[in-house]
C-alpha cells in the first residue's frame, strides 16, 4: 500500500510540474523586439516609442517610390550623413491604424560620412500582412539617439531607376486639433528674421490626424547644409500655442 | 520449467523487491538448506521489527535506510550461497512476477488517471460564452457584416485624407477665398489630392452625411475625442476603415459650403486649379441642397467628424471576428476602456464570474468564430457596447492575465451533476485499480500474448 502512496504522490507532482505553466504576459518592449528581430531590423505591430503629444515629426523624405505587394520588392532607404554619426530610423504609420513599427536594429546603426544606405525592407512581410501601401508610411532616420531633432532626409526606393522628387516632405502627426498654424523655413540651425527662406500657413486639422509641409528643393537655392523647419500651431477651443521645430540636413547642390 | 532460485531471488533483490525474496526463500528453503533456512527466519523476524518501528513512526529514516540496506545486505550474501542447482517452480516464478507487473499496470493506470485529469484540471477553456457590456473611447473590429454608417447625420465638419475625386455640386464658387465669386457652368468641381504629395486633405465644413458604406469582413475603428471643454456636447468622432474595392462618399450641404484644402488639385471644365498650401474655398448651391460625392480608392481610409455627440449614433446586430479596445497615445497602445462589465455566463444562464471594469483596464479578447454587437452607439463622450458569443481567449489586467477558465471549473460550474457522477466512478476506478483491474488487465495482456 505504501508503494501505492509514493505512486500516487510522484504522479501529482509530476502532472503539477507539467501544468504549472505560467500565464503570457502583456508584451514588453524587449520581448517585443525579441519577437519581431528580423536580420537588420525589429518590425511588427506594436508601438514603443514616446513622442511628443501635441505634435510629432513622423517622415521627412526626398523621394519615396510607390511599392507593390506581391512582386518581391525590396526597399533601400537611402540618406547623406555629413558626419560620421549613429543613427536612428524607424518607419511608422502617418495616422494609426494597424499599429505598424519598424526600426532599425542597433547592429546596423552607424552611418559612415556621405551616402548611406539601410536595407533591404522587404513589403512582403509585415507592410503586406497589415495591406500598408507608401502613403500611409512615415519613414524618419535620426542622426544620433531616438531623441535627436536632427533629421537626416531619405529616398525610399525599390527599382533600379526610381523617380525623382523635386520637393521634400515633412510629414507630422498632431496630438491636438488645431484651428491654424504657421510653418518656417530658415538656412542653418539658427531661427533668425535674417535666415528666414520661406513661410507659409497650415489649416484647421483635427487630432489623430496627419499634415505634410512641402518644400520645393528650389527653396535651398541649390546650397547643401543645415535647416531648420519651424511649425507653430493654435489649438482648436483654446488660446493655446504651440510649436515644433527640428533641423535637417540637405545634400544636393 | 524450472528456473534458477539464486538468479531469480537476486533479480527481485536489484529491483528491490525485499519482502518478496523473504518469502521465496522461506517457502524453497525449509526442507534442503536448514541453515540457510535458519538465517532467512532471521533476516524476515528483523525485517517485519524494521516494518513495524516505521509504522509507529519509531525509527529515523537514517536508522532506517542502514537497517534495510543491512537486511538487503545479508540477503545479497544469502542468496549467494544458495546451491546453483536449486530451482523455483514455475507457478511458485509466476506469482512474484504477476505480483510486480501488477504493480507496473496500477503505477500506469495511476500515471494515467492523473494526466487526464490535470490536462483537464488545468488548461484553459477554448470556448467559453461572454458577455459585455463597456463603454469605452475606441472599438476596433473586423466586421462580418457590410455596414452603412452615420447615415442622415448632420455634421458641423468633416475632414476627408483619402480620396481619389471629390466631386461638388455648386452654381458658383471663391477658390481664393477673397470674395471673388466665379459661376461655374457645369455646376461641378473635381478636387483630388496631389498625386505626390501624401497626407493631403479637404476640410468641410456643416453638412449632412447620406452614405458611408464600409464592405464586409474589413477592419473598422471608431473614436470619440471628446472637446477640450468636457461639458460641451461638441467632439469628434474619427473612422478609419479598409476599402478592398473603390468605393464613395455621398454627402449634401445648403447654401454654401466652406472647404479648406491642403495640397489638392481642382479641376473645373478644362480649368486645373492648384491648391499648395492652405487654401479656403467657398461654394454655393443655387438649389435646397448640393450633392459632395467623395470616390476613394482601395486601401486605408480616414474621416474625422466634427459633430454634436449626444446620443448621435447606434447600430446593432454587427458580427465581428475580431475586436480591440486599445488606443494609440503617445505612440503606445493604451486601454480606451472608460467602465463597464465582463461576464463568463452560458447562454441564458446566470453569470458564474463577473468582472467590472475600471478607467484604463486592459481587456483582450479572441472571439471563437464571431461575436455579435447587439448594441454599438455613442452616448455623450463615450462608445457604448454589448456584445455576446463564443470568445476562444480573454485576458484582463495590467499584466494581461488570461481570465478563460480551466476546463475542471468550467465543467463544475455548467455541468456540476456530470462531473460529480464522474468524479465518483473515478474514485471507484482508483480504489479497484491496484486489485481487480490490474489483475483482469494482466490476464488479457497474458491471453494476448498467448495468442500471438
Amino acid at each position: 500500500m505504501k508503494k501505492y502512496t509514493s505512486c500516487l504522490l510522484l504522479n501529482a507532482l509530476l502532472i503539477s510540474m507539467l501544468f504549472s505553466t505560467v500565464e503570457a504576459q502583456k508584451k514588453r518592449d524587449e520581448e517585443w523586439k525579441r519577437t519581431h528581430k528580423r536580420e537588420n531590423r525589429f518590425e511588427g505591430t506594436y508601438t514603443r516609442q514616446v513622442g511628443n503629444p501635441a505634435i510629432e515629426l513622423l517622415s521627412l523624405t526626398s523621394s519615396f517610390e510607390p511599392y507593390e505587394f506581391r512582386k518581391s520588392q525590396q526597399l533601400t532607404v537611402k540618406f547623406f550623413s555629413p558626419v560620421d554619426t549613429s543613427y536612428f530610423l524607424k518607419a511608422e504609420e502617418l495616422r494609426i491604424f494597424k499599429f505598424y513599427w519598424m526600426e532599425s536594429s542597433e547592429t546596423v546603426n552607424q552611418a559612415i560620412t556621405g551616402w548611406n544606405e539601410f536595407g533591404p525592407w522587404p513589403v512582403d512581410d509585415w507592410l503586406r500582412r497589415l495591406s500598408l501601401t507608401a502613403d500611409k508610411l512615415g519613414v524618419l532616420v535620426r542622426m544620433g539617439d531616438w531623441k535627436s531633432r536632427e533629421i537626416l532626409p531619405v529616398d525610399i526606393y525599390f527599382s533600379e531607376d526610381p523617380p525623382v522628387r523635386n520637393f521634400l516632405i515633412a510629414q507630422f502627426r498632431l496630438g491636438r486639433s488645431i484651428s491654424k498654424g504657421t510653418f518656417r523655413l530658415f538656412k542653418g540651425k539658427e531661427k533668425t528674421s535674417t535666415s528666414l527662406l520661406h513661410k507659409g500657413k497650415i489649416g484647421k486639422k483635427p487630432g489623430g490626424s496627419f499634415f505634410p509641409v512641402v518644400m520645393p528643393k528650389a527653396w535651398f537655392q541649390a546650397e547643401k547644409g543645415w535647416y531648420t523647419l519651424e511649425v507653430s500651431l493654435k489649438e482648436q477651443g483654446s488660446f493655446d500655442d504651440f510649436s515644433y521645430s527640428f533641423s535637417f540636413y540637405h545634400s544636393e547642390e | 520449467m524450472p528456473h534458477s532460485l539464486k538468479k531469480f531471488t537476486a533479480n527481485l533483490l536489484s529491483e528491490g523487491n525485499t519482502a518478496s525474496v523473504i518469502t521465496i526463500l522461506q517457502e524453497t528453503l525449509h526442507a534442503s538448506q536448514p541453515e540457510l533456512y535458519n538465517q532467512v527466519i532471521q533476516l524476515s523476524a528483523r525485517f517485519k521489527r524494521l516494518e513495524k518501528a516505521v509504522k509507529k513512526g519509531i525509527i529515523d529514516s537514517r536508522d532506517e535506510k542502514l537497517e534495510r540496506n543491512q537486511i538487503d545486505f545479508a540477503l545479497a550474501e544469502l542468496v549467494q550461497e544458495i546451491p546453483e542447482e536449486m530451482t523455483i517452480s514455475t507457478e511458485l516464478k509466476e506469482v512474484y512476477v504477476r505480483k510486480r507487473n501488477r504493480w507496473i499496470i496500477t503505477s500506469l493506470g495511476y500515471l494515467l488517471v492523473m494526466g487526464a485529469v490535470g490536462w483537464l484540471g488545468f488548461m484553459p477553456q477554448k470556448k467559453v460564452y461572454a458577455q459585455l457590456e463597456l463603454q469605452v473611447s475606441r472599438i476596433a473590429f473586423r466586421s462580418l457584416n457590410a455596414l452603412d454608417i452615420f447615415e442622415g447625420k448632420k455634421v458641423s465638419g468633416l475632414m476627408l485624407q483619402d480620396f481619389e475625386q471629390l466631386k461638388v455640386e455648386a452654381s458658383s464658387w471663391d477658390p481664393a477665398g477673397l470674395g471673388d465669386t466665379s459661376r461655374i457652368p457645369s455646376e461641378r468641381v473635381v478636387l483630388s489630392l496631389h498625386p505626390q504629395i501624401p497626407g493631403g486633405s479637404a476640410y468641410l465644413d456643416s453638412l449632412r452625411i447620406e452614405e458611408i458604406s464600409i464592405m464586409e469582413n474589413k477592419q473598422i475603428s471608431i473614436e470619440v475625442i471628446p472637446s477640450q471643454d468636457a461639458k460641451e456636447e461638441q467632439g469628434q468622432v474619427q473612422i478609419d476603415f479598409e476599402q478592398s474595392t473603390p468605393s464613395s462618399l455621398r454627402m449634401r450641404y445648403r447654401g454654401a459650403l466652406q472647404v479648406a484644402t491642403d495640397y489638392l488639385l481642382g479641376k473645373e471644365e478644362e480649368n486645373v486649379y492648384e491648391f499648395l498650401g492652405q487654401e479656403n474655398i467657398t461654394f454655393y448651391c443655387p438649389t435646397t441642397s448640393c450633392e459632395l460625392v467623395a470616390q476613394t480608392d482601395t486601401g486605408i481610409q480616414h474621416l474625422y467628424l466634427d459633430t454634436q455627440l449626444g446620443n448621435s449614433y447606434t447600430e446593432t446586430e454587427v458580427e465581428v471576428s475580431e475586436i480591440s479596445f486599445m488606443r494609440p497615445e503617445d505612440n503606445r497602445e493604451v486601454s480606451a476602456i472608460l467602465g463597464g462589465t465582463f461576464s463568463l455566463k452560458e447562454p441564458n444562464e446566470e453569470a458564474y464570474q463577473v468582472l467590472a471594469l475600471k478607467r484604463n483596464d486592459y481587456l483582450g479578447i479572441k472571439p471563437k468564430e464571431k461575436l455579435t454587437l447587439t448594441e454599438l452607439s455613442i452616448v455623450g463622450h463615450e462608445i457604448h457596447i454589448r456584445a455576446d458569443g463564443y470568445l476562444e481567449r480573454v485576458r484582463a489586467g495590467s499584466e494581461g492575465k488570461s481570465l478563460n477558465p480551466s476546463r475542471l471549473e468550467w465543467l463544475w460550474k455548467n455541468y456540476r451533476f456530470e462531473l460529480s457522477a464522474v468524479g465518483i466512478l473515478l474514485i471507484i476506478f482508483l480504489v479497484l485499480l491496484p486489485g481487480q483491474i490490474s489483475e483482469r488487465i494482466l490476464t488479457r495482456i497474458e491471453r494476448l500474448r498467448g495468442l500471438l
